[in-house]
């Protein structure tokens, strides 16, 4: 069992053994459990791949390729020492292979031959050899007294471990022979039994054989041992071991697996993490390539296909991104970068490469794209232009909606020029000058963190919204947003909303023409700088007012198409347009309203619809107006008409008065009839009176005189003078009173007051029970009157004191339903008050309270 | 003595011969006259009555515009009108005119002949009877 250093040292030392090798050619190869090639050294020993050839990339194709030499490694790896003769083009190549202590063999071939022969001629070459080979070997006889010690190993060895010939094994290695320990192999050599051990010393790693010595027959006269350095070999072994973890690891870490591909074996290895990266615990995977294209989503294969069949005839490296189904379902994404590798002839002969898991990259990259997709739909879907500049005042972003609102081209836009970009907008915007200054302001840098927000009026007539704002990244200004919004269509419906307003609250008013006249005055800004309104009257037309603004021309008066169809109409002339809106009340045309536009301004149908709005006020105002001149002139003709045949009717009701007292003086006709008559006759008056008392309260005059007055007595007189109507009801009056109640009042009203109250009492009890109580409570006098009767319904109890208000029907109670409401002129006129308390089928109460110092003033 | 003479000046027939008869029942003595023009036209004779009674409100010539043509009559500006009405306002308006008494309608034989005799007694008393 040899150990030899890399090729490169023998190389370094050739000169010196040159002659030797050159006569007695070996190779030496090492491999590992696996049976890789871990090192080779030696001279050249055709037709044995040379030890440069099997270090090189390709050494264990060429190692298998030797059918001697694999099943001579093959047998030792297996754990016993294996050796065999091979003749290959009539030469005989010894091969012996030892197994290594923990997996792995190392063979030692010579051509026996030549070998022999350098032997024989040269025990000094053989020494030399020896020496120059990292090796040691000595003998020992049958007391383990070295007899023989060669090799450049034993020279490194310090001199108590190294064997020396003449002294004995026991001196280097110590008495104790324990398990394992060299001195037992000795021993067990001694007795006739090969041995191999591993120890380390003085920090290095040793490989010890002991192999019986014997004579030709068979006696073992001693033993052989054979050492070499195999620190470097366990460190190499150790390292790749460190390594392959390390790679494992690092794959693991970095989600990067990597592959093998032999198209000539069809096989494909995987890394451990590649396969997890399949979603497959290791060795669970198809080796083939058919099976590895399986894992990749169909609709990827011809990837896969295109990238190995392209390197593989073309020899260049390749990068190319495809997505796997894991066993679960989950797709990833998976970037393969590929190299090639090539055979001996030059030709591509295989694929290596690594795989990295770019799915969460490939994610973020789809997301960032989508964000983008979705800010650019943003930006060009909003109703706002949009502009955003950076703190060098350089245009970076805008949408197409800024340049149609601003009429500025895209390609200015593209430049980054905002001072261009300020000119340009500049000239459509009325008050350029402030304009620029408040844009210069913000995009000022001491301004950099401050909002703006103004109104623009564009020379066009549009009105733009504009608003500021910075941009931030991480809290840091890095910009500006200019938003603007067209507010025009808005600003327009609010001041139509304003404008009906005021005309609203103008034409309120009951003085109708002046009203219209400055509801246009209001609207004629809006809707043209000339407008009139020409009323038709039975007679013609009138025309009620014309206006105009800053000279413009009066609306010439004309018999309209509006007027005659009835709808608004939008007439276009050389430099105006003409805005007609027939004023319509059911199917009568009033009149029309006409607006001119200023001149090279055409009306648009938004004015057409604002002015029949204004039309259909106005209208409303003129009906309203109408109507309340109506009402009032009715209202006035019926309080004439009361007021003369109030005045008619005393011419009558003298000549009766003035007739019965002569009867009365004659004697000559019976009193019951006499008095039947005067009772008609004073209650003819009483009606006339209430009449004149009606008519007198709706402008505001009662008379009163005032003087002392008891309203007990006044109570207690008007039962009297009712007594006949309370005989006839059925009804009994009981009255409450004290002795006296004087007041300051108006004693023909207290009794006015008195007698309506309890004649509607006697009038409505239905013959229940009617009471009367006075009191006094303070300064106030409280009169109380309840019956028992048909009582009010709540809903016509608000209405009681209204004028010609009767809760019942007149067909069944007489009067003129005048009496409640000259009762409460009377209490209100002295500063009491009345109240009503009823219940249909209940009665009523009414109850009055009267301060007894009179009216105030 | 003989008794003093009224002459009635009212449009309404029925109340005019009423007062014609009521004031004759008093010993008066009554003459009657439909409107003013009627009035006046008798006014210009002799003997002229000792008082008129006139309505406020008659076709023709209204009882105001009479009064003020009474009044403005240098003949006549001392003669004792009593004015009757049934409108408010009437005593204002007719005392302005120049009445020497009111009488509000209705009113009663009582009223009727205490402000004829009040009406012929003040005049009696202030200025002799022509």
């Amino acid at each position: 069992m040899l150990e030899v250093s890399p090729g490169e040292e023998l190389r370094d030392t050739s000169s010196d053994v040159g002659s030797v090798v050159a006569r007695a050619p070996f190779l030496v190869v090492g491999v590992d459990a696996r049976l890789h090639v871990t090192f080779a050294a030696g001279s050249s020993l055709a037709p044995l791949p040379s030890a440069a050839a099997l270090t090189g990339g390709d050494g264990d194709r060429l190692l298998a390729s030797h059918r001697a030499l694999v099943d001579v490694l093959a047998r030792s790896a297996s754990g016993e020492p294996a050796s065999t003769v091979s003749v290959v083009d009539h030469r005989r190549i010894a091969l012996h292979a030892e197994p290594l202590p923990g997996g792995g063999a190392v063979v030692v071939c010579l051509d026996v031959d030549r070998t022999a022969q350098a032997v024989s001629r040269s025990e000094q070459g053989l020494r030399m050899l020896f020496r120059h080979i990292p090796a040691g070997i000595w003998a020992t006889d049958t007391r383990l007294c070295v007899t023989r010690a060669e090799g450049s190993l034993l020279e490194q060895v310090p001199d108590p471990l190294r064997p020396v010939v003449g002294r004995r094994v026991q001196e280097f290695t110590g008495e104790r022979a324990a398990e394992g320990s060299v001195l037992s192999l000795h021993q067990a050599a001694l007795a006739g039994r090969s041995g191999t051990a591993r120890f380390r010393a003085l920090g290095r790693m040793y490989d010890v054989v002991l192999e019986p010595l014997r004579e030709k027959g068979g006696s073992v006269t001693g033993c052989v041992g054979f050492a070499v350095d195999a620190t470097r070999h366990y460190a190499r072994e150790a390292a790749l071991q460190r390594l392959e973890k390390r790679l494992d690891s690092a794959q693991r870490l970095a989600h990067v697996g990597s592959w093998e591909y032999d198209p000539a074996a069809d096989r494909v290895e995987w890394s451990e993490e590649l396969q997890r990266m399949h979603g497959m615990t290791p060795g669970q995977l198809s080796d083939t390539y058919e099976g590895f294209l399986s894992y990749t989503l169909p609709e990827d294969r011809h990837l896969t296909d295109a990238a190995v069949g392209r390197a593989l005839h073309t020899g260049e490296p390749f990068e190319y991104d495809h997505r796997i189904v894991r066993p679960d379902g989950q797709v990833r994404v998976l970037q393969t970068r590929g190299e090639v590798l090539f055979g001996p002839d030059g030709h591509p002969s295989g694929l290596f490469g690594s795989c990295v898991d770019i799915t969460d990259r490939w994610q973020m990259l789809e997301d960032r794209q989508r964000t983008v997709s979705l800010l650019s739909a943003t930006l060009e879907s909003t109703a706002d232009g949009l502009l955003v500049v950076d703190l060098d005042n350089r245009v970076v972003a805008f949408n197409q909606r800024f340049c149609r609102m601003w009429q500025v081209p895209a390609s200015v836009l593209e430049t980054g020029d905002s001072a261009a970009l300020l000119e340009l907008t500049s000239r459509l915007v009325t008050g350029a000058d402030a304009f620029v200054e408040n844009t210069r302001a913000l995009e000022s840098e001491s301004n950099a963190d401050r909002e703006g927000y103004d109104v623009l009026q564009l020379v066009d007539g549009r009105i733009v919204e504009r608003f500021s704002r910075p941009q931030r990244l991480d809290g840091r200004v890095v910009g500006r947003v200019w938003s603007f919004r067209d507010v025009t269509e808005r600003e327009r419906l609010l001041r139509n909303a304003q404008l009906m307003s005021d005309a609203g609250r103008l034409l309120a008013s009951l003085e109708v023409e002046q009203a219209v006249e400055a509801a246009a005055r209001v609207a004629l800004p809006l809707l043209g700088v000339s407008c009139a309104l020409d009323l038709f009257d039975p007679g013609g037309s009138r025309r009620l007012f014309s206006l105009t603004l800053d000279g413009a021309p009066e609306v010439r008066l004309e018999l309209s198409r509006a007027a005659l169809s009835g709808h608004p109409l939008l007439e276009t002339g050389d430099t105006r347009t003409r805005l007609t809106v027939p004023l319509m009340a059911q199917d009568k045309v009033l009149g029309v309203l006409t607006f001119l536009s200023a001149e090279g301004r055409r009306h648009t149908r938004d004015d057409l619809e604002l002015a029949g709005k204004l039309g259909a006020r106005m209208v409303l105002a003129f009906e309203h107006a109408f109507l309340y001149r109506q009402a009032r002139e009715a209202l006035d003709a019926r309080e004439q008409f009361l007021s003369v045949a109030a005045h008619e009717l005393r011419g009558p009701a003298t000549t009766l008065q003035l007739g019965l007292q002569m009867m009365r003086a004659s004697g000559q006709c019976p009193a019951p009839a006499l008095e039947l008559c005067e009772r008609q006759l004073q209650q003819l008056e009483r009606l006339t009176d209430e009449m004149l008392d009606f008519t007198r309260l709706r402008s505001q005059r009662l008379h009163f005189e005032v003087e002392p007055v008891d309203l007990v007595q006044a109570v207690r007189l008007t039962a009297n003078a009712l007594s006949r109507e309370l005989e006839a009801s059925g009804s009994t009056l009981t009255v409450k009173a004290p002795a006296t109640l004087v007041g300051g009042w108006d004693a023909g009203r207290i009794e006015q007051l008195v007698r309506n109250l309890l004649s509607n009492a006697i009038k409505y009890g239905r013959g229940r029970p009617v009471e009367v109580e006075v009191s006094s409570s303070g300064d106030d006098a409280e009169l109380v009157v309840r019956d028992q009767g048909i009582g009010i319904a709540a809903d016509r109890q608000p209405f009681v004191f209204e004028p010609f208000e009767r809760a019942v029907s007149e067909r069944h109670f007489g009067g003129l339903g005048l009496g409640l409401f000259i009762s409460r002129a009377i209490v209100e006129a002295f500063g009491g008050s009345i109240e009503l308390h009823s219940q249909p089928e209940k009665g009523s109460t009414f109850r009055v309270t009267l301060p007894r110092k009179g009216p105030s003033s | 003595m003989s008794q003093p003479t009224i002459l009635v000046v009212d449009d309404d027939a029925d109340l005019r011969e009423m007062l014609v008869l009521v004031l004759a029942s008093r010993g008066f003595q009554v003459e009657s006259a439909a409107d003013g023009a009627a009035a006046m036209e008798r006014l210009q004779q002799a003997p002229r009555p000792d008082a008129l009674l006139i309505d406020l409100r008659m076709p023709v010539v209204d009882g105001t515009d009479f009064l003020r043509q009474v009044r403005s009559t240098p003949s006549l500006a001392g003669l004792p009108v009593i004015v009757m009405s049934g409108e408010r306002g009437g005593e204002a308006v007719a005392t302005k005119a120049g009445a020497s008494a009111f009488l509000a309608k209705p009113f009663g034989i009582l009223e009727l002949v205490a402000e004829v005799y009040r009406a012929l007694g003040a005049e009696e008393g202030t200025r002799p009877s022509a």
